[in-house]
């Protein structure tokens, strides 16, 4: 059994002590799940990693091709200093340390995917080692609260991506385009302890390699891809048989595939079984994972060292003499999403969950900081606009944030109406949905022409307030017998009369008042 | 510590995609004893301290392509030498994976 | 004409300035003399309708005085595992019998773009594995010295590159490319009394070269004289783009200077002891010694010299080629190009079908070792080994150089041996005799250059090698230089 387990699971698998945690799962807390993930991101670069030949995704087929690609006797790679930069760049924004030389080594297998037979990728000395990542896990509606974890990164290589085999009844067709691509490796140590937190991981992987333009994460173009690594064991004892399930497409993917494997391999070792160390798939329509043909022997890829490219020596500190400039690099950093969760709180007074929420999504940080570049507004109305109006509107319409362009101007403007009282949060959602819905005029224009401002007047509020106690006799009778539920009903009523008009605070004291007498 | 053996020889053949026969793998068994025996003299060397040297020389790469320009070959030129092909595509049978 | 052919470039390109011949005709005579030739089978395709086109638009170039280079109108050859577009390149394999590469291998380009006329793809070893080329399903090549027409007997003409040899030897072309991963170039040029050079690693683009190893191959240069070696060295050396170890230092032309002009005075000049191994010939020994003795004489300081890892360096180089050469090899699949078996089972067996009957077994015993010693098992105490051991070679070299300039060895422990004789040994165990002087220079990417010296009993080519370090071209063929005048070893051209 010992055996078995050691020809199975790697000795960089076991993670340090103070990192293991128990698993919150279902009934009972005596499994623990242990989670690490591999990501493979293409690097953002025009040509590819060792070619001269285009990367863009929609190309039709066979034409983003050179004579290396399809590897023709003879042609030799040369290294894409971009791709350099940017996995330099990666590596500094996830605090790895950078190795001042690296190599790149031959990994073979067969494939038809694989022209030369072999994937050039850096195994044995990659571009840099030992990066740590601290990110929050919140997903709204599973977790109560925000809570900060750190994952450590092993390493980070530069590698190229294969080609595709696509398959028809008897044939397979094969298709060169991104055959040569360059990838990013990404390999975490397995700190991680559910699906949760790997979709945690990975959403703040993608907000920081999209800050900082190395890759364009559309994970519905394989930009990037995800593999996790799953095994669960009993606390006390030693890790258990791990799974690896490949080319997850989604975050949300992602974090379903590990909690379907997580509750799969529990239920297996409860009633006795073994987990066989494997290769799995991600159903995502039967949201299942499922095995992949796997050979008995485990293949040895036969590491050669590239001899077609030397050591690459990158300039740091006192070594002047390199292709590509660390310190340079480092120097041009944007901020990184922590430091923007910071700032949304210290400099805009957001709560922790509303800066994380921020942060994920690009489209509602760019409207928040461009509605406050000339206005000053309150950040929390702002964020809280943003987070529910804003995106009820949406979700009405089936859209997601990414695919609206809005006026940040127009959003700042709507806030600063509803924080002087001109209008009340539901008008502000009207307009929201007007100019969503095409309207291209300002929001003052369209609250004018539809007589949309707020009323705020004590008389004319009593007055909307009375008439709908008096059109209500029921349900007053209702409220006054002790049923105190029925208020938010009324105070419905009244938003509903004024055609979402009332200053709702107001009408609240109001109709309460009227309501006791 | 695996022993050499013909069997062992037909499996890496058979993750290296080469068929051979017996007879074959008889004489690759033989050369194979052959260089070991001959490298014993240099697996008995010391050699603590000494770097292993890829290239004659140590070298600096300093010279990296450009990103930019990206230039393709035309499907023509890509599948002119391919046994199988239609239009688009290198075709090969089916692959089970 | 036939005297024409036998003689220098610069004595060509005089003619042709001088109008008293047209390339048109000096091409035509050539291709006439390799179809005469056949017998000796240095080519594998002749690449007739080419090289009269190029003919023609060269003629018109000396018509209005405007030649490229001193290059332009020449015939050249080159060997069969460099890509030339439109034209098959097939590695003396069945696995490329058809292939036809569309760009060229960057030696080719700069030598057609000075005007040079390829008249043919020369016969290898079956991609370039082997020291005799009499692996190659074309056939063997056959060495013209002491070759009896009725007794099938013939003296090999050494390889991987013995096509190249042959083909500028019997004067069918002025100069040919090889390529040299561990003599292969100056292994035949010893074999076929020809100028053979091993330029520094990185100093001639590989692109375009279909590799054996790549951290050893280079091209290799098969002239008749050592002049018209630097004349195409001038022409193709020097920085590539496409070649990531191609070396970045900007290349100065060699000039030597004329014959008379030459001094040894002072020249500090090596003979390492373990060069003189159990298998090297009395006969070669002796044109060892006497050369030895000539420098010795005009000034130059002689002196032995020990390089302690020498006997090591065949055994690491074994490993290491074998490694590379199986990775190399993961290539042909007989998808996107290369021999493709009629196979109807599944896409694994037609791969390993397609590669059993495209490779010769020379090859796939290569691949099979390689890939043996490639398993993470057996990494670290072989092919790491080796590379290590490797650097201590290199040291050893690096020692040599504080105390002397050059180093004069044999360049092949024998003069050729008969083909009979030769195929009696595996091809592993002829390269280890073989190579055994001429290895150590790709492991140390040094350059090397081997001359005809005299004739030995036999009427067969005995020769020498001259080593430096790296990038010492200029001084190592100013040496040659004056050894070949010295010698006046008469070619065998006239045939």
């Amino acid at each position: 059994m010992l055996k078995n387990l050691c020809r199975h699971v790697s000795k960089d698998y076991y993670p340090s002590l103070e990192l293991r945690r128990s698993i919150t799962n279902k009934s009972d807390n005596k499994w623990t799940s242990v989670v690490g993930l591999e990501v493979h991101a293409q690097i953002n670069t025009v040509s590819k990693l060792f070619s001269g030949a285009p990367t863009n995704f929609s190309s039709p087929v066979n034409t983003n091709v050179s004579f290396f690609d399809c590897s023709i006797p003879g042609t030799l790679p040369v290294l894409n200093e971009k791709c350099v930069e940017y996995g330099v760049l990666t590596a500094l924004a996830l605090n790895c340390r950078v190795n001042p030389v690296s190599t790149f080594d031959r990994k073979h297998y067969f494939y038809a995917d694989i022209p030369s037979g072999y994937q050039i990728t850096q195994q044995r000395h990659p571009l840099a080692n030992d990066g740590k990542l601290e990110f929050q896990v919140f997903t709204p509606g599973f977790h109560k609260t925000p809570y900060r974890t750190q994952v450590r990164i092993k390493q980070l290589q530069l590698e190229q991506d294969s080609g595709k085999t696509l398959h028809d009844v008897d044939r397979s067709l094969v298709d060169l385009n991104r055959a040569g691509v360059p990838l990013m490796e990404l390999v975490f140590e397995p700190d991680l302890k559910d699906g949760e937190e790997a979709a945690a991981l990975l959403k703040e992987l993608i907000t920081i390699l999209q800050r900082i333009g190395t890759c364009s994460c559309k994970m519905e173009e394989g930009a990037l891809r995800v593999d996790a690594n799953v095994s669960v064991h009993k606390k006390g004892d030693p890790l258990g048989v791990r799974t690896e399930t490949k080319n997850i497409g989604s975050v949300r993917g992602v974090a379903g595939a590990i909690r379907y494997e997580i509750d799969r391999q529990i239920k297996i070792k409860e009633s006795g079984g073994e987990i066989e160390n494997e290769t799995r798939a991600w159903d995502a329509v039967n949201k299942t994972t499922v095995a992949m043909r796997d050979k008995e022997r485990q293949q040895d890829y036969r590491y050669m060292p590239e001899p077609n490219l030397p050591p690459l020596h990158l300039a740091m500190g006192p070594v002047e003499h390199g292709c590509v400039n660390v310190d340079d690099l480092r120097k041009s950093l944007p901020e990184l999403p922590e430091e923007t969760r910071s700032r949304l709180r210290d400099d805009f007074g957001l709560n922790l969950e509303q800066s994380i929420i921020l942060v994920n999504e690009k489209s509602f940080l760019e409207l928040f900081e461009g509605a406050c570049r000339s206005r000053k507004l309150q950040g929390k109305l702002l964020a809280n606009l943003l987070i529910n109006e804003y995106t009820n509107v949406l979700h009405k319409m089936d859209l997601e944030p990414s695919q609206v362009t809005f006026d940040s101007e127009y959003f700042g403007e709507i806030v600063e109406l509803v924080q002087t009282g001109q209008i009340s949060r539901n008008i502000a959602k009207l307009v929201l949905d007007e100019i969503i819905h095409g309207n291209h005029k300002n929001p003052l224009q369209i609250i004018k022409e539809n007589n949309w401002m707020q009323i705020t007047d004590e008389n004319e509020l009593i007055k909307l307030c009375q008439n709908v106690i008096e059109e209500n006799e029921k349900i007053v009778t209702q409220y006054k017998s002790g049923k105190t539920k029925v208020f938010k009903a009324l105070l419905g009523l009244v938003a509903t009369k004024s055609k979402q008009r009332a200053n709702m605070a107001k009408c609240d004291r109001i109709l309460k008042e009227l309501l006791s007498k | 510590m695996i022993k050499v053996t013909k069997e062992l020889i037909k499996e890496l053949a058979e993750d290296i995609m080469l068929e051979i026969s017996d007879e074959e793998a008889e004489k690759v068994y033989q050369t194979e004893e052959k260089i070991r025996n001959e490298f014993l003299k240099v697996t008995n060397m010391n050699v603590d301290g000494i770097d292993p040297m890829h290239y004659p020389f140590d070298v600096v790469n300093t010279h990296l392509r450009e990103d930019e320009n990206p230039v393709t070959i035309t499907k023509e030129q890509m599948m002119i030498n391919a046994p199988s092909k239609d239009k688009d595509y290198v075709l090969i049978k089916k692959v089970v994976k | 004409m036939d005297k024409l052919l036998s003689a220098n470039i610069k004595t060509v390109f005089q003619f042709l300035i001088d109008g008293r011949i047209t390339v048109s005709e000096l091409i035509s005579n050539t291709l006439e003399k390799a179809h005469r030739l056949k017998k000796y089978n240095a080519f594998i395709t002749l690449t007739e309708n080419e090289a009269q086109q190029r003919a023609q638009q060269s003629t018109q170039r000396y018509k209005i005085k405007k030649p490229l280079s001193e290059l332009d109108g020449i015939p050249i050859a080159i060997k069969d595992n460099f890509c030339t577009s439109n034209i098959k390149t097939t590695c003396a394999s069945r696995m490329l019998s058809n292939f036809i590469p569309t760009y060229n291998a960057t030696v080719y380009e700069r030598l057609i773009t000075a005007g040079a006329i390829l008249i043919g793809k020369t016969n290898l070893d079956q991609f370039a594995m082997g020291s005799g080329t009499v692996d190659s399903v074309s056939g063997p090549a056959k060495n013209h010295w002491m070759y009896n027409e009725n007794n099938d007997n013939f003296y090999i003409s050494g390889g991987s590159s013995g096509g190249s040899a042959i083909s500028v030897a019997t004067g069918t072309c002025f100069a040919a490319i090889g390529s040299d991963t561990g003599g292969s170039t100056r292994n035949p040029a010893s074999y076929c009394g020809l100028v053979g050079l091993k330029p520094t690693y990185g100093l001639v683009s590989r692109y375009g070269l279909i590799p054996l190893v790549n951290s050893m191959d280079v091209p290799g240069i098969l002239t008749r004289t050592v002049d018209d070696c630097v004349v195409v060295l001038n022409c193709v050396a020097g920085f590539d783009p496409k070649d990531s170890t191609s070396l970045t230092k900007p290349y100065r032309k060699i000039r030597l200077p004329s014959v008379n002009k030459l001094s040894i005075k002072n020249l500090k000049v090596g003979i390492p002891n373990e060069y003189h191994c159990e298998h090297l010939d009395e006969e070669v020994l002796d044109v060892w010694n006497e050369v030895a003795k000539l420098l010795e004489c005009n000034g130059a300081k002689i002196q032995q010299v020990s390089m302690p890892h020498t006997e090591y360096s065949i055994v690491c180089y074994s490993i290491l080629n074998q490694c590379e050469v199986a990775s190399n090899m993961a290539r042909y699949d007989g998808i996107e190009y290369g021999f493709r078996a009629k196979e109807d089972a599944s896409t694994e067996k037609l791969f390993a079908t397609s590669r059993s009957l495209g490779f010769n077994e020379v090859v796939r015993n290569r691949i099979l070792t390689g890939n043996y010693f490639l398993l993470t098992r057996n990494y670290d105490k072989y092919f790491n080994q080796a590379l290590r051991v490797r650097r201590l070679i290199v040291q050893d070299f690096d020692e040599v150089w504080e105390n002397v300039q050059l180093l004069l060895t044999p360049t092949t422990l024998t003069t050729a041996p008969l083909y009979e004789d030769f195929v009696q040994k595996t091809n592993r165990d002829q390269c280890a005799l073989q190579d055994y002087c001429t290895q150590p220079a790709n492991m140390a990417g040094i350059p090397a250059v081997t001359l005809p010296i005299k004739l030995s009993s036999k009427g067969m080519p005995i020769s020498l090698q001259i080593m430096g370090k790296n990038l010492s071209e200029p001084m190592l063929l100013a040496l040659a230089k004056y050894i070949e005048n010295a010698v006046q070893f008469k070619h065998c051209t006239e045939i």
